[in-house]
């Protein structure tokens, strides 16, 4: 046992005072838990609007029933509402990305209501970021719910429920091909559905929750249709053509944070190894190093981001809104992962470590930029830290470019924070490095 | 060529180089000898510019101090470490190295494949480095630093853990070097080197400059005696003298001598005489 326990402990050793493998056993997922933790404690405590997600809602009937809908979507924990005047305003903040949902309620929407006996269902246009699945699907199921309360809620009122009954029994007298025994028994129907909705009245009013969900399975019948589309292209007036259009930003973020790995990396690897030496001692000033270092990363990220632009274009159906743009969208967020580049390459004495602490920042720094969580299930002040990852601003600049018609004005954000962000990496980065082994 | 007068280097606490007064001469080779942790290296980095002294001052005559484009263009260093490339092929790296120092293309390839055959590497010009084995990978280290025909070369401990034939090879470039009037700064710990290629040798230890002189002068000054021992069948006479030559006349007209070995003091004495320790220790 003695041999065993002097390798267990030689390897133990060894692991401590391996930066890489240190950080990754203790530090990261330190790191990973105390931040998932934080995401997920969000909504869980219950921490109130804040962390709610905001849904549009274009209220075009101005009825009782669109004010108590939208007053009662408000009011779950999982929405907060934001009134857009028109189905265009809010179609554009869809597009933006400024909220990852709207619904426009129709006009006539209340009286539609009469009509949920004759297989008329209530409809609903929902306009969804097709990049926000996550979210759009929570806001899907939270709306159904609320619609399906305010739905019997309003139906249960007495001249409600009069005029729909009546309305489906005239249906059942002018249809033609019905015999009278069918008639007579649909007739029946018609009562013991009045009968059973005047007793889920009573449920409603005693204060069940799940009426909603209850009324559809017993009826089997779904007086609420959601109709879900994607937010439409300004420009175009198409949905993204290609789910491509939104993976390929995601992968060209990963993309960068691959290239930086690597040359964060190299520049460790080239002082441990003596060639940076060479380098210093050659008759070029240093500056002169740390601009070939930060040109070979811009240049590579440059080529990838090319690379996989050209295939989505080529072969997957990306067609972006403004090639200047994505020019524009593309060297800016070269240029600031540069920047973050120059900065982890100061961090780390060893290569290794480097490459590890490189590897670990920039996966907390993608999750962090939404990457893999979605921010909107962030507590507040992570959405507001989240403005610190560069990788949230390539997906914003990228994704404006491709499909979400930015214009110039706002591409200027993202691409001058990616840009600050690769002038002061590099500063800090050239400051702070060390030419000596 | 080069002078450093009265440098001084610190680790933390710990003292590297402790007022180190030296000077190389135009076209010589010369010889920096001690055991590990002696300074040889420290020496060399500040000498090039790597590392700055804490106190003291390093210059190169005529040209100013080793930080300088001027000293930059003339000098040519092999560190202790492989600094080359592995992923970049032999051919790569040298014509890599040379664009540092602005050389043209033509001028690159050229000199790249001269350089190679010097080393013997022209076979292997389209490998990558990572297949060589740690002898070539010497010999390409020294290469690239020959690359931009350096006219003051910082060798520091070329021949490191080589093979006899890379050994042989790399001690040869630095003799023919020489020959073309290269100034040779070399570290070393093995005397015998030292002694083979070195004009002057400066004997440290522990940060100091313990002497400094040529091999002989050094020998005369700190190795002590030659022994001569003169073998009459099974009898030895060990004769310990300051002239070997009157004692081994002597010896060859005495018809019962079957045998005569000489031991000549070496740099191992002299560095036993000046610390008490052996070079090796």
């Amino acid at each position: 046992m003695r041999v065993p326990l002097a390798i267990a402990i030689k390897d133990a050793t060894l692991m401590r005072r391996d930066m890489t493998a240190f950080f990754f056993t203790v530090i990261f997922p330190l790191i990973v838990g105390i931040l998932f933790g934080m995401i997920f404690a969000g909504p869980a405590t219950g921490s109130g609007p804040a962390e709610a997600m905001t849904l549009g809602v274009v209220d075009l009937d101005r009825s009782e029933f669109t004010a108590d809908l939208t007053s009662a979507l408000d009011a779950t924990e999982e929405i907060e509402v934001k009134a857009f005047a028109s189905e265009a305003e809010a179609e554009d903040a869809v597009r933006r990305g400024e909220i990852p949902a709207a619904v426009v309620l129709a006009q006539g929407m209340e009286d539609s209501l009469d009509d949920v006996f004759t297989g008329a269902p209530v409809k609903v246009e929902c306009i969804a970021d097709p990049s926000r699945g996550a979210e759009t699907g929570i806001l899907q199921g939270v709306l159904t719910q609320t619609m399906f309360a305010q739905l019997f809620k309003s139906i249960a009122k007495p001249e409600r429920l009069h005029t729909s009954l009546e309305q489906a029994r005239e249906s059942l007298l002018t249809t033609e091909g019905v015999n009278p025994v069918q008639r007579a028994l649909f007739d029946q129907m018609i009562r013991s559905a009045e009968g059973l909705i005047d007793q889920q009245i009573d449920q409603t009013d005693a204060g069940t929750d799940d009426e909603g969900a209850s009324v559809g399975g017993a009826f089997e019948f779904n007086p609420v249709d959601i109709q879900v589309r994607k937010a439409q292209r300004e420009t175009s007036g198409a949905e993204p053509s290609s789910s491509f259009e939104i993976t390929i930003p995601q992968a060209a973020g990963w993309a960068l944070l691959g290239c930086v790995t690597g040359f964060g990396a190299s520049i460790v690897r080239e002082r441990q190894s003596g060639t940076l030496d060479r380098l210093v001692l050659a008759p070029v000033g240093r500056w002169q190093v740390l601009a070939g270092k930060a040109l070979g990363c811009f240049l590579t990220a440059l080529a990838v981001q090319l690379l996989l632009f050209v295939i989505g274009i080529a072969f997957l159906g990306v067609r972006p809104d403004s090639y200047p743009l994505l020019a524009l969208a593309i060297v800016c967020s070269c240029a600031g992962f540069v920047g973050v580049m120059m900065v982890l390459a100061v961090i780390s004495g060893t290569s290794d470590g480097a490459e590890g602490l490189t590897r670990g920042a920039l996966i907390v720094m993608a999750m962090l930029g939404g990457a893999g969580i979605p921010l909107a299930f962030m507590p507040g002040w992570l959405r507001v830290a989240s403005g610190a990852s560069p990788f949230k601003w390539v997906i914003v600049a990228l994704e404006g470019a491709v499909w979400r018609d930015a214009s110039l004005g706002e591409m200027l954000v993202p691409c001058a924070v990616l840009l600050a962000i690769g002038v002061v990496g590099v500063a800090i980065g050239s400051s702070r490095m060390k030419w000596e082994r | 060529m080069l002078e450093l007068t009265d440098v001084v280097k610190r680790f933390g606490s710990r003292e590297a180089l402790a007022g180190l007064t030296l000077s190389v001469e135009p076209g010589e080779a010369f010889g920096l000898l001690g055991p590990n942790g002696a300074g040889k290296t420290t020496t060399i980095r500040m000498a090039c510019g790597l590392l700055a002294p804490d106190s003291g001052r390093v210059e190169f005559e005529g040209f100013g101090p080793p930080t300088s484009a001027e000293v930059r263009r003339v000098l040519g260093v092999a560190p202790q470490s492989l600094a080359i490339y592995d992923e970049l092929t032999c051919a790569e790296n040298l014509e890599f190295f040379g664009r540092l120092f602005g050389m043209s293309r033509s001028a690159r390839r050229e000199r790249a494949y001269a350089i190679m055959e010097r080393v013997q590497l022209e076979g292997r010009a389209r490998d990558k480095v990572a297949t060589f084995s740690g002898g070539m990978k010497r010999r390409l280290n020294l290469a690239a630093a020959l690359m931009h025909e350096p006219r003051i070369v910082f060798l520091d401990e070329p021949t490191a853990g080589v093979d006899p034939h890379s050994r042989h090879a790399i001690l040869e470039l630095v003799r023919e070097l020489q020959g073309e009037g290269v100034t040779i700064v070399y570290t070393t710990h093995y005397m015998e080197e030292a002694q083979r290629v070195c004009d002057r040798v400066a004997v440290m230890d522990q940060g100091c400059l313990l002497a400094l002189g040529t091999v002989d002068e050094l020998i005369a000054a700190h190795g002590g005696e030659t022994v001569v021992t003169v073998e009459r069948g099974t009898v030895h006479e060990r004769v310990v003298t300051a002239e070997p030559m009157g004692v081994l006349s002597e010896a060859t007209r005495d018809t019962s001598v079957t045998s005569l070995r000489v031991e000549r003091p070496d740099l191992e004495a002299v560095f036993l005489s000046l610390t008490g320790r052996s070079l090796r220790d």
